[in-house]
């Protein structure tokens, strides 16, 4: 063989295990909580193997680029489990997505981005992405394991920029921690189902951000409609998708109309020019309007007004 | 096969016009709960008994073993319409049965005292506790000791199937938790079996069984192979502490304390009930629409697709009984 070959084939396998070992050395070796037995570390690689340990919920992961776990475990022996999972992606914007994917609770001052809540803690750095749960645990235990996560984020080096589609979203109205970003169509399912398979094109190199927002009015509201900060109030959905060129937008546009919406084919010379606002079958109204390489939808509407002039 | 052609596909709004009930039964109703319409040529009917003690969670969240046992005793009395639990468990088991417990250890998992509570009852009829075999995927323990040691690796058969299924047990009970998932729905007794096979991955690429697709749907065919089907005995979901959001990751916020088990001989009708039960916890919890995503097809097509048992609710016979 080639001795260049070999070099090459010996570097690859150099960077790999490189790489293997900085998930490992990224994890601390014990958790710094008095009482606490060190547990288990293990890594696993790629999202076949990720499957045995999160069985399909691996797809979800794969669908953001999943490279590599590594995870810690840990106990009190009293009925109380810690697990430290952290999450390389392939790049950065899978990090973020699969962060905004699973953000819940009060935001924390860990990594670029962090929230906790009920004993999760959950952070953002670079293209990694990292987890802390302690269930029956200590009474409080935000604050330890906010040193734990930021022990971990110390060792991840730089930060990365969130994706410019992020800074498009219309901030009036917008309902906090609501917005998701995506490109592979199964996350955006778990946010608002459209269909069971990739109606909107975002594999054609595409990125999205989903988003809920609070009506402008909500007369229209009713006691069924979902109560924010005491009052009842109407929410409407919105997905923005950024293609690589205009033509993919429309042509993504053009089978949501068709599929979905179930719309002739004649209101396809109007995509891209105007607004096009439809009724689905409950009643509310759906927007579709193409800028550019843009597809911007909005669901479940108040009213048809609204859906012209959300964005 | 699908259920659809290659060229249809189901969208969000199919779903709301009720325009596939004929093939999936599953219809997203209003207040944005999935329901399972009625196949007018269906008349089979099916028991759920749903056993529940408001004192089955102690102390930092642990299950009391004790009150444990007493709705399992209580909730199988009660299933197989007997006076005394002995009789209960003679009614499906004989002392020359072997037993395989699957459990489920991923994620929200079964808990280990109600597994405890089954062991127990099947040893005090008189199977040995060497004949009773608790596992998920190829990892397993026998009788009491194994229930909480379960380090044996079992592998599986030449077609795929745990060997504890091809090779040791005659009889087979089903133990999952209860939870949704992003990629099914939810996830709970059909999903269970999914543990009890190799050869699948979740892109679905070069392997026997493919099940991943269009929200899971086919699930179904695993329990429908006639080695579990032909073998399986009994139902007993996990539903003390379930999750209602995300899955099979766990955020503790969208765990509940619900404090029941369900019993059953039939997998659908315990998924069906279970559906309905996270979905009124995440109504409650937002106050709003917030119906499953994605929707839980494999529900509705474990009944009309596979033949595994009854899946809608107004076929389903509910008793309750509390501890």
């Amino acid at each position: 063989m080639n001795p260049q070959i070999i070099i090459l084939i010996i570097l690859s396998l150099m960077m790999y295990c490189s790489k293997s070992d900085n998930i490992r050395n990224l994890l601390p070796e014990r958790v710094e909580i008095p009482g606490w037995r060190p547990g288990d570390k293990f890594v696993y690689k790629g999202e076949d193997s990720l499957s045995s340990y999160l069985d399909g919920g691996a797809r979800l992961y794969g669908s953001y680029g999943f490279k590599e776990v590594g995870i810690l475990s840990s106990e009190d022996g009293r009925n109380g489990t810690l697990g430290v999972e952290l999450y390389r992606m392939e790049d950065s914007r899978g990090a973020f997505g699969v962060y905004l994917f699973n953000q819940s609770g009060e935001s924390v001052e860990v990594g670029s981005r962090g929230c906790y809540n009920d004993g999760l803690l959950q952070f953002w750095k670079g293209n990694y992405y990292g987890r802390i749960v302690m269930v029956n645990g200590l009474e409080t235990p935000e604050a330890s394991l906010i040193s734990l996560a930021q022990n971990i984020t110390s060792k991840i080096p730089g930060s990365a920029p969130i994706p410019f589609i992020m800074n498009c979203l219309p901030q009036k109205n917008l309902i906090a921690k609501s917005e998701r970003y995506f490109f592979h169509y199964l996350p955006l399912n778990n946010f608002y189902y459209l269909a069971d398979y990739d109606i909107l094109k975002i594999s054609t190199g595409a990125e999205g951000v989903y988003a809920e927002y609070r009506q402008t009015s909500d007369s229209s509201a009713t006691k069924s409609d979902i109560i924010l900060d005491g009052q009842p109030a109407r929410i409407a959905y919105f997905i923005m998708i950024r293609y690589a060129k205009p033509e993919d937008a429309h042509s993504a546009g053009i089978s949501f109309l068709g599929a979905y919406l179930k719309l002739s084919a004649d209101l396809n010379s109007q995509l891209g020019r105007e607004r096009i606002i439809v009724k689905d079958p409950k009643n509310n109204w759906i927007g579709i309007h193409q800028k550019s390489q843009y597809l911007l939808l909005i669901l479940q509407g108040r009213s048809k007004k609204y859906c012209g002039h959300v964005y | 096969m699908n259920m659809l052609n290659k060229s249809e596909h189901l969208t969000r709004r199919d779903f709301m016009k009720g325009s596939v009930i004929g093939t999936m039964g599953l219809t997203l109703g209003v207040n944005g709960l999935w329901t399972i319409t009625s196949d007018a040529q269906s008349t089979a009917r099916s028991k759920v008994v749903v056993g529940k003690s408001e004192n089955i969670i102690g102390s930092n969240n642990k299950v009391d073993q004790t009150i444990v046992e007493k709705v399992l005793d209580a909730s199988m009395m009660k299933f197989t319409n007997t006076s005394s639990v002995d009789s209960a468990w003679k009614s499906l088991f004989s002392p020359k049965d072997k037993v395989g417990i699957k459990m489920n250890v991923m994620m929200t998992a079964t808990h280990e005292e109600l597994v405890l509570a089954i062991v127990k009852n099947l040893t005090k009829i008189g199977i040995p506790d060497a004949n009773i075999f608790i596992w998920d995927r190829d990892r397993g323990g026998i009788g009491e000791k194994g229930v909480y040691n379960r380090n044996q690796s079992f592998g599986y058969h030449s077609n795929s199937l745990s060997n504890i299924i091809m090779e040791h047990a005659t009889a087979l009970i089903n133990v999952p938790g209860v939870k949704s998932h992003w990629l099914s729905g939810i996830a709970v007794a059909v999903k269970n079996w999914i543990g009890a096979v190799t050869n699948i991955n979740t892109l679905d690429r070069d392997v026997v069984f493919v099940i991943h697709k269009n929200s899971c749907e086919d699930i179904g065919m695993i329990p429908a192979l006639p080695e579990i089907k032909n073998k399986s005995r009994l139902v007993i979901a996990d539903a003390i502490r379930p999750l209602f959001n995300g899955g099979p990751q766990v955020n503790p916020a969208y765990l509940w304390q619900n404090k029941e088990i369900m019993i059953s001989t039939d997998p659908v009708a315990i998924d069906a009930l279970c559906l309905q039960k996270i979905q009124e916890r995440r109504f409650k919890e937002k106050g709003a629409e917030w119906p499953l995503s994605p929707p839980p097809i494999s529900v509705a097509a474990a009944e009309k697709k596979y033949n595994l048992g009854v899946s809608d609710l107004k076929r389903i016979d509910v008793e309750r009984v509390e501890v």
